[in-house]
């Protein structure tokens, strides 16, 4: 039955329910008043109170002993008995206990540790930082064997001439260092492939070109030897979409003219299709030490009889004009 | 009925039935407060404190300070797993085990929960384990054995001090022992070990929730299915 208690309807269910945590001590005071209203009119559920308080009366026919002092004793002699048979605790293992002791607190800690984490990682920077002045070698760790996964930023210092590379391995990291040095070079090297950032590529290109234009063919050891840098140089002369890439590309591409067909075919490629004049008439005025390369005279009597650009045809014949001095 | 009328005392285990609630339903747990929770529930901050210390000395591997522990808890999980597993020789085994897997784990214990509940919850553990692989045996655990492995008599547990002065009752106090030992079983483990925990031993339904790795309303609900199969299976009580 339901009964309709005074202050909210009390199910007969409930109140059994009730009833059990009541006897149990688990029943709040609110609860404990609308289950006395409820049983002041159920006769059910007063009944049903009885036979639960009969049951458990009835429980306690199995009481709870304590344990005998004997049966105790003997337990006690075999948990010690078990206790020496455990594995001893050697320094080893109190070690490594204490690091996992350690390690729990630390666990409780999360926000302290990484605080600390992140505070000891930020001095150790400023100190290197105080303690490696920019100008100075590269303020950076060589990156070795490990591939490069990303080159993320490319940048020069106008007033110092330092060349600043952004590259993720695993995380990202920066490195600091003048243009001609061999490491900042690998790095702009790798960001002539970084097809998902155009200005980095751009950037990396026209700084390898620089250096490699500047420092000339007197000193071309690195530049030279290095055919991964031609390659991206001859890249960037055929296909970059900005001229003043394409410009230090081929001056970065100087260097190689006299020994490499490869890079000569480029350059008379940009002689003959460059979009931008400046840039063709600087390659027509790089050929001069090879124009007795009959393919580069060849393509010089072309611009000079029929390019449309009337300062591209004065600049190959003089340069045609010039050949009997140049041989 | 009046709400006045209802009120005396609770836990009498065998005078006549009372008919009114429990006058202090916070501070008592009918029908008696016999378990573990007796001794430490109401342990002192300072007692804790050397507790705490206890432990923390006792991970960073000082077996004298773990003795002290076992000596603090073996009592009462003996206790329990006597009344629960009717056996000394089972209870003995269950209490060994759990002092030496609290002992090897105790450096995974964070204070997370009291070390009590932490212990209980080991034993309450290997009862189960125990209570199932009977349950899958079908062992009788009215048949039961002392540490020297003699059989006892379960009835000879039916506590009445009068029982000598009046043996027709003592007989009729035996046969309802045996009735309750079979009805309770009938119970599943689950049943069994929160009928325990609560009824016997006195512990609140939160912590028997925490213990067994389960809510408050869990550990109700099991103990109201515990009541109503025993009531069943207990219909002559009636």
């Amino acid at each position: 039955m339901t009964w309709p208690g005074q202050g909210g309807t009390l199910s007969c269910d409930a109140a059994h329910e009730q009833i059990t945590l009541l006897l149990y001590g688990e029943l709040s005071d609110e609860a404990c008043h609308r289950l006395e209203q409820h049983l002041a009119g159920c006769a059910d559920c007063r009944d049903e109170l009885e036979v639960t308080r009969a049951l458990s009366s009835a429980m306690a026919i199995l009481p709870v002993r304590e344990p005998s002092p004997n049966l105790i004793a003997q337990t006690r002699l075999r948990i010690d008995e078990a206790l020496e048979q455990a594995p001893s605790d050697s320094w080893f293992t109190d070690f490594r206990r204490s690091l996992w002791t350690d390690f729990r607190l630390m666990r409780t800690a999360p926000l302290a540790a990484a605080t600390m984490l992140f505070a000891g990682a930020g001095l150790g920077f400023a100190g290197f930082k105080l303690a490696h002045p920019p100008a100075a070698a590269p303020a950076w760790v060589d990156p070795g064997t490990q591939p490069i996964a990303a080159v993320t930023g490319v940048a020069q210092d106008p007033a110092t001439g330092m060349v600043r590379v952004e590259y993720s391995r695993l995380v990202p990291s920066a490195a600091v260092g003048p243009a001609d040095d061999p490491i900042i070079r690998k790095l702009l090297l790798a960001g002539t492939r970084a097809p998902l950032n155009t200005s980095v590529q751009n950037a990396a290109l026209g700084l390898l070109a620089h250096t490699c234009s500047v420092t000339g063919s007197g000193t071309t050891g690195d530049c030279a030897a290095d055919d991964s840098l031609r390659s991206a140089l001859m890249v960037a002369l055929r296909y970059d979409p900005h001229p003043n890439v394409r410009e230090l590309a081929l001056s970065g591409l100087a260097p190689y003219l006299g020994e490499d067909m490869h890079v000569r075919d480029a350059v008379l490629e940009a002689v003959l299709n460059d979009g931008d004049p400046q840039i063709r008439a600087q390659a027509i005025r790089m050929l001069a030490p090879v124009a007795a390369d009959s393919s580069v005279q060849q393509v010089l009597q072309n611009v000079a009889t029929h390019d449309g650009n009337p300062l591209l045809r004065t600049v190959s014949r003089t340069m045609l004009e010039q050949m009997p001095q140049v041989q | 009925m009046g709400s006045e009328a209802l009120r005396i005392q609770p836990g009498l285990q065998s005078g006549p039935l009372g008919t009114t609630l429990p006058a202090n339903r916070t501070s008592q747990t009918w029908p008696g407060r016999r378990g573990l929770q007796a001794r430490t529930g109401g342990m002192s901050p300072e007692d804790r404190t050397s507790e705490t210390e206890l432990i923390r000395q006792a991970q960073k591997g000082s077996r004298e300070a773990f003795d002290t522990l076992v000596r603090q808890y073996d009592q009462a999980v003996l206790r329990l797993a006597l009344h629960l597993l009717g056996s000394e020789t089972d209870a003995q085994d269950i209490a060994q085990e759990a002092f030496l897997k609290a002992y090897r784990y105790l450096g995974n214990f964070r204070f997370e929960c009291s070390f009590y509940t932490w212990i209980y919850r080991i034993v309450t553990n290997l009862c189960l384990d125990l209570m199932r692989r009977r349950k899958t045996r079908r062992e009788d655990p009215a048949v039961v054995m002392d540490s020297s492995g003699e059989e006892l008599d379960l009835l000879n547990m039916v506590s009445d001090e009068r029982a000598s002065a009046n043996p027709g009752r003592e007989l009729e106090r035996k046969e309802l022992g045996a009735k309750i030992a079979t009805a309770l079983d009938k119970l599943t483990p689950r049943e069994r070990m929160v009928f325990e925990l609560k009824h016997y031993q006195g512990l609140r339904l939160r912590t028997i929730g925490e213990m067994l790795h389960t809510t408050e309303e869990t550990a109700k609900n099991t103990l109201f299915r515990a009541t109503k199969k025993l009531r069943a299976n207990l219909a002559v009580v009636r």
